[in-house]
C-alpha cells in the first residue's frame, strides 16, 4: 500500500477472542446493536492461553495490519489460569516485537468480559484507530528480498 | 592451560576407565590455528586428544539430548547413557536449561567445570590481520601474537580479539557441576562490554525496524542459527512444518522476517545468551542486538537469568496473580 492510495486504505486487523468471556463480550456488543468499526476479523479461540506467538506473528506475517487477543480478566478463566500463563507470553512478545521496531499499537491485548459489551466496542474503536493512525503492517509492506 | 588441559585428561580417562561415564564431550585441537572442535570420546586412551585453550568456543550442550532421545527407528528402549561434558560457563547454563526443560537427566550426567576467561574469535581476528592467512597465535599475558602466512607478527590485547557474547558475558564459570578442574572465575564484570545494545534501544521505531529487517535480509535461511542452538531441540520445527505453513515457503524477505521472530522469540526466558548462533551465522546477521531484549525481559520483568540454578521455574512455564498488566490495552 503506498501513499498515494492511502485514503481507501482499511487496516485488516485479525482480533483472536476466547470462547468464554471476549467472544461473548463480542456478542453482547452485537446484540446490544453496539456501533463499532468492522475492520476486525474475530477468531474464537476455547482461551486466550491457547494463542501462540506464533499465531500473532502469522497473522501479521499474511497480511494483518494489526491483531487484538482478548481473554477473560485475570482471575476470571474458564480454565482457573489460562489467562495468566498467556499474560507472561504476551508481556515479552509485545515487548521484544516493540524492540525490533513493530509499532505498539500493532499488536495489543486487552480483557474483556461476558458482561462488557461496551468495553469492547469502545477497545475496537481504540485499535482500529490506533493502527489507521500507524499506517499498513511493516512485515507486509517490507520490500521483496 | 597446560595444567587445566592435564588435568581434564586425567579425570575424563580415569571416569570412562572406571565405568562412571560412557562417553566424554570435551574440545580437541582444531586443523586450523586458533580453532577447537568438539570431540567426542568413549576410551581412556583416546583422553590425549582432549585440550583447553582460548579457542573452545562451541557450546557443547547441544550434544547433549541427543544422547536422551531414542530414535524413533529403536523398537528397543536402550537405557540412556552416562554422559560427562566439559563446560565453560555458558555451556554449564544451558546444561542446567536442558536440565529444567527434562530433556536431558541429572543423574546420568557428569558436568565438569573449567575455566574460561572469554574465548577468542578467530573470524575476528582474521578481520583484524587482513587477508593474509593466519598460522600461528600465541598467548602470552593476556596478549595474543598472531603470525601470518608471510610471517608478519601482530600483536593483540586479549579483549581485541574476545567473541562477541564472550565480551559481555558475566557468568564465566559453570553454576552446577560435579568436578571442577583448575580454578574456577569468580569475577561477575563483562570483559569487554560495548553500548551497541543500547544504542539501539534509543532510535525510533521506525530506525529500528529499518535496522532489523536490514539484517535479517541478510540471511540465507541456512538454519545454522538453530542447529548451533542447545535451546532448539524439538523434534520438528515450527520453521518447518508445512501444517499449518507458520512462516511462508521462505522465498520472500517477510517469509524470512517470520522466521527469525519466530525462533528468537521461542528463546524467551531460556536464551544464556552463549552467542552460538552469531558465530554460527554465515552471512554476519547481528542477531544479539535482537535476542539480548528477551534476555533482559526476562531479567526486568520477571527477576530470572536463564540458568543460574536448578530450583527457579523459568518464566514462561510459570505465573503469578500479581504479574504486569502494564501491557494491557485500555478502552478508555
Amino acid at each position: 500500500m503506498t501513499k498515494e492510495n492511502e485514503k481507501d486504505w482499511n487496516p485488516r486487523i485479525v482480533a483472536f477472542l476466547c470462547n468464554w468471556c471476549s467472544y461473548a463480550g463480542a456478542d453482547l456488543a452485537g446484540v446490544s446493536r453496539m456501533q463499532y468499526a468492522s475492520n476486525i476479523r474475530i477468531i474464537r479461540v476455547p482461551c486466550s492461553g491457547r494463542i501462540s506467538p506464533l499465531h500473532i506473528i502469522s497473522a501479521l506475517h499474511r497480511g494483518a495490519d494489526g491483531v487484538l487477543v482478548s481473554g477473560c480478566h485475570p482471575g476470571d478463566c474458564h480454565y482457573i489460569s489460562g489467562n495468566l500463563v498467556a499474560r507472561r507470553k504476551f508481556n515479552m512478545l509485545k515487548n521484544f516485537l516493540e524492540h525490533v521496531g513493530i509499532c505498539p499499537e500493532r499488536v495489543q491485548f486487552s480483557w474483556v468480559s461476558a458482561a462488557e459489551g461496551a468495553r469492547f466496542a469502545a477497545l475496537v474503536e481504540k485499535v482500529v484507530e490506533g493502527v489507521r493512525r500507524i499506517g499498513p503492517s511493516e512485515i507486509g509492506t517490507v520490500a521483496v528480498k | 592451560m597446560t595444567a587445566v588441559e592435564e588435568e581434564i585428561r586425567k579425570t575424563t580417562a580415569d571416569l570412562l576407565a572406571e565405568g562412571k561415564a560412557d562417553i566424554v564431550i570435551g574440545f580437541a585441537a582444531g586443523s586450523l590455528p586458533m580453532r577447537a572442535t568438539p570431540c567426542f570420546i568413549t576410551e581412556p586412551e583416546a583422553a590425549q586428544q582432549l585440550v583447553w585453550n582460548s579457542y573452545c568456543l562451541n557450546n557443547l550442550a547441544v550434544y547433549l539430548p541427543g544422547y536422551f532421545v531414542p530414535a524413533p527407528s529403536l523398537k528397543e528402549e536402550k537405557p540412556a547413557p552416562k554422559v560427562a561434558i566439559v563446560v565453560k560457563g555458558c555451556d554449564g547454563r544451558s546444561v542446567v536449561g536442558l536440565i529444567k526443560e527434562r530433556q536431558i537427566l541429572r543423574e546420568n550426567l557428569i558436568i565438569i567445570a573449567a575455566p574460561c576467561e572469554g574465548m577468542l574469535d578467530v573470524d575476528i581476528t582474521q578481520e583484524l590481520v587482513g587477508t593474509n592467512e593466519i598460522v600461528c597465535a600465541q598467548e602470552k599475558n593476556g596478549e595474543v601474537t598472531i603470525t601470518d602466512e608471510m610471517g608478519k607478527k601482530t600483536k593483540f590485547s586479549r579483549k581485541e580479539l574476545l567473541a562477541e557474547s564472550c565480551r559481555f558475558c558475566k557468568h564465566r564459570a559453570a553454576p552446577v557441576y560435579d568436578i571442577a578442574v583448575g580454578e574456577l572465575p569468580q569475577s561477575k564484570d563483562a570483559l569487554a562490554p560495548d553500548n551497541r545494545f543500547e544504542e539501539f534501544l534509543k532510535k525510533s521505531s521506525a530506525e529500528r525496524w529499518e535496522q532489523f529487517s536490514r539484517e535479517i535480509s541478510k540471511c540465507v535461511l541456512c538454519n545454522a542459527c538453530r542447529s548451533a542452538c542447545p535451546n532448539c531441540y524439538c523434534k520438528v520445527c515450527f520453521a518447518d512444518q508445512t501444517r499449518p505453513n507458520w512462516t511462508g515457503s521462505g522465498g520472500e524477505l517477510r517469509d524470512v522476517i517470520s522466521y527469525h521472530l519466530g525462533r528468537m522469540f521461542h528463546q524467551a526466558g531460556r536464551c544464556v545468551d552463549c552467542g552460538a548462533c552469531v558465530r554460527a551465522c554465515s552471512m554476519g546477521v547481528d542477531l544479539r542486538t535482537f535476542t539480548y531484549k528477551l534476555v533482559e525481559d526476562a531479567g526486568e520483568l520477571f527477576d530470572y537469568t536463564a540458568g543460574l540454578d536448578l530450583e527457579h521455574v523459568p518464566p514462561l512455564m510459570d505465573f503469578n496473580a500479581s504479574d504486569s498488566d502494564s501491557f494491557i490495552t485500555e478502552p478508555e
